[in-house]
């Protein structure tokens, strides 16, 4: 449905595309993840047709197009990071506004039901300025969806919003992808992405480090995920032998649990048991932490950097 | 089934119903009038007092006439740049403008209706103070057709200032920097071109001959015929000659600096003549050009001004 194909996109001699690929299936609910400043905004401003690439090319619906020509805009419903809103301008009218370009205004019935869907069906008479933050991004979607686009493309419609308003928005947008719309979302709210999306992929400096779905993301990167286990005597010589271990890293403990990373699968782990017990340490708990993306989003994206924090 | 009926610009329709929401349109209208009407009785005044006779001359009604229309037309200059400036670097600063051009609005379609708005507020303040023009027809002596002549010229000169405001306003990021150079760009348009035409005119006198009977620089004020040449052609898009043009059309006035362009540009009678025609064509095209530029520069490339000026002059595809 979405295509980036060796994408560049350079502003002046900064290069915040770097052959970035990306593909989308239809149907897909596409989570898009990276640090802050890694391109997320940039590729997807690309795919709204708002920026134009340096290099490589761009299909929408299969077919390759390029910014400032055709139709395929029609196809894509874009809600920007950072967006405002009119003032002296109610939430109907905000409404009747955009549907008015696309030649629907008077289809009230048809704006009711857009705005029922994000939860704004009560404030049609509310001047949209007045609007709470959460409340405007709300309309925000809702306007991206007036003119019934194939794809929405989203950039972190979830930002500021309080956990009860991004669990309605999560399901706003599981049901939206029930419906078949095709949507690439972004943001830095792991748990959230890893909850509702299809697949992710992970931007970093540019380039698409990994993508996936959660699932296969995770037990490739299962190495990612700390040890966890708990003591119940012997803690200061298990302490020492981690240390001392070349495959350990972040060592964390909270009473008698300790976290540590470690670099090694099941038979290293299996050794480094024995170490322990051998040394004298009496271990009740020992297992790798369940898959979080989280932990493997910053293993990713920090490589080198000793001093994260798992 | 497509329907083609006239639709309103869609942009235009929100901007009116934001607009009927301030009391912005309100008070300038109420500040405009009341300078038209302050100045109006002061060009009474000065008109009919000052000499202190009882009859009325045909002549004074005219002068009437050319300052209220002068008035007018310098007050709808001051307030273009204003009305324009502000129009797409304000959206801009609003953050509106990204999604609006991720819609099916063209930048055409959002140009044009940014400028509808603008003019539909200036053709607002000319119609509100018809009454106070009304106040030279209780008097009599110019037409209705003269009216409608100045009304034309109003709208042709608005569209003019008015597209170099939104050219402005879609090359720079901020409403205010917008709204410096719109002021810029009309300072240069009144008062740089006639410096420019006179800056020829002086270096031309300095460098005549001793013989010619000039005396440097001061035989310019006299109306010597000095010859300045086709660079009086530059004054072709300074609306206060358009206006001077019209006025000696209509009533005879300004017939001395008319006169002396005439002269001095050796262009031949022709030009000189017609004006009002050949200027407001020019400023028509001037408009349409910075008009269509202004939505080029708006088609969906992004980046900063740099890149909205590459895309004006790179390919015009
Ligand atoms: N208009 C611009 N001019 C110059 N550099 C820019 C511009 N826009 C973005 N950048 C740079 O490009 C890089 C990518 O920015 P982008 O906004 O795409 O990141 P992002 O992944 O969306 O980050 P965030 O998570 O903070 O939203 C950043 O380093 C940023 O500084
Ligand atoms: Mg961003």
């Amino acid at each position: 449905m979405v295509k980036l194909d060796q994408v560049t996109k350079y502003y002046g001699s900064f290069q915040a595309l770097n052959g970035l690929n990306l593909q989308i299936d239809k149907g897909e609910l596409f989570g898009f993840v990276g640090p802050n400043g890694a391109g997320k905004t940039t590729s997807m401003k690309i795919m709204a047709g708002l920026l134009a690439c340096d290099g490589g090319t761009l299909w929408i619906d299969g077919e390759q197009v390029t910014p400032g020509s055709g139709s395929w805009r029609e196809k894509i419903g874009y809600m920007p990071d950072f967006f405002g809103v009119y003032d002296n301008l109610k939430v109907m009218e905000y409404m009747e506004f955009y549907a008015s370009i696309y030649g629907r205004e008077n289809d009230r019935r048809y704006l009711y039901e857009l705005l029922d869907r994000v939860g704004l069906a009560e404030r049609g008479e509310v001047y949209v300025d007045h609007l709470s933050r959460g409340m405007k991004q709300r309309l925000c979607l809702a306007r991206t969806l007036i003119h019934d686009p194939l794809i929405l493309i989203l950039d972190e419609p979830a930002s500021g919003m309080e956990p009860r308003a991004r669990y309605e928005l999560k399901e706003i947008l599981r049901q939206l992808s029930i419906d078949g719309k095709t949507i690439l979302v972004s943001s830095h709210i792991l748990p959230d992405l890893s909850e509702m999306c299809t697949s992710i992929g992970i931007i970093e400096k540019g380039k698409m480090v990994v993508k996936g779905t959660v699932e296969e993301i995770l037990s490739t990167f299962s190495e990612a995920n700390p040890l966890l286990m708990t003591f119940t005597g012997g803690q200061e010589a298990g302490m020492r032998i981690l240390k001392e271990d070349p495959r350990t890293r972040n060592i964390a403990s909270r009473g008698s649990n300790v976290s540590v990373l470690f670099n090694g699968g099941e038979e290293e782990e299996a050794d480094l048991l024995a170490k322990l017990i051998a040394g004298g340490a009496r271990i009740s708990a020992y297992r790798r932490a369940e898959g979080s993306l989280e932990a493997l989003f910053l293993k990713l994206t920090d490589k080198g950097d000793e001093n994260a924090n798992a | 089934m497509r329907n083609y009926r006239f639709r309103v610009n869609p942009v235009y329709k929100k901007e009116l119903k934001q607009s009927a929401r301030t009391s912005r349109t309100a008070i300038i209208l109420l500040v405009y009038n009341g300078l038209m009407l302050l100045f109006g009785l002061f060009a009474f005044y000065v008109t009919f007092e000052g000499d202190r006779q009882l009859s009325v001359s045909y002549t004074d009604i005219l002068s009437v006439y050319s300052i209220m229309t002068g008035i007018e037309l310098g007050l709808i200059l001051l307030i273009t740049p204003m009305l324009t400036a502000g129009t797409i670097a304000g959206e801009r600063e609003k953050q509106t403008l990204d999604i609006l051009l991720t819609t099916r609005l063209t930048p055409e379609k959002l140009i044009s209706g940014k400028l509808q708005s603008a003019l539909s507020t200036i053709l607002m303040l000319v119609f509100s103070s018809l009454p106070v023009l009304a106040l030279v027809f209780s008097v009599g002596g110019v037409t209705f057709r003269d009216l409608a002549q100045f009304i034309v010229l109003i709208f042709i000169t608005s569209i003019y200032i008015g597209s170099m405001g939104m050219f402005f306003s879609v090359l720079c990021r901020r409403t205010t920097e917008a709204t410096i150079w719109s002021y810029v760009a009309l300072a240069i348009v009144l008062f740089g071109t006639t410096a420019v035409v006179g800056v020829t005119g002086i270096l031309k006198c300095m460098n005549a001959e001793q013989g010619d009977g000039y005396y440097g620089v001061f035989s310019l004020y006299t109306y010597y015929n000095i010859g300045i040449g086709p660079v009086c052609l530059l004054l072709l898009i300074n609306p206060l000659l358009t206006f001077a043009a019209m006025v000696k059309d209509q009533v005879g006035g300004a017939a001395m600096l008319m006169g002396c362009l005439e002269q001095e540009s050796r262009l031949g009678n022709y030009i000189v003549e017609n004006w009002l025609l050949f200027s407001l064509t020019l400023q028509t095209i001037i408009a349409a050009v910075l008009l269509g530029a202004s939505a080029r520069m708006l088609r969906p490339t992004g980046g900063g001004r740099k890149q909205r000026l590459r895309r004006l002059t790179s390919g015009m595809r």
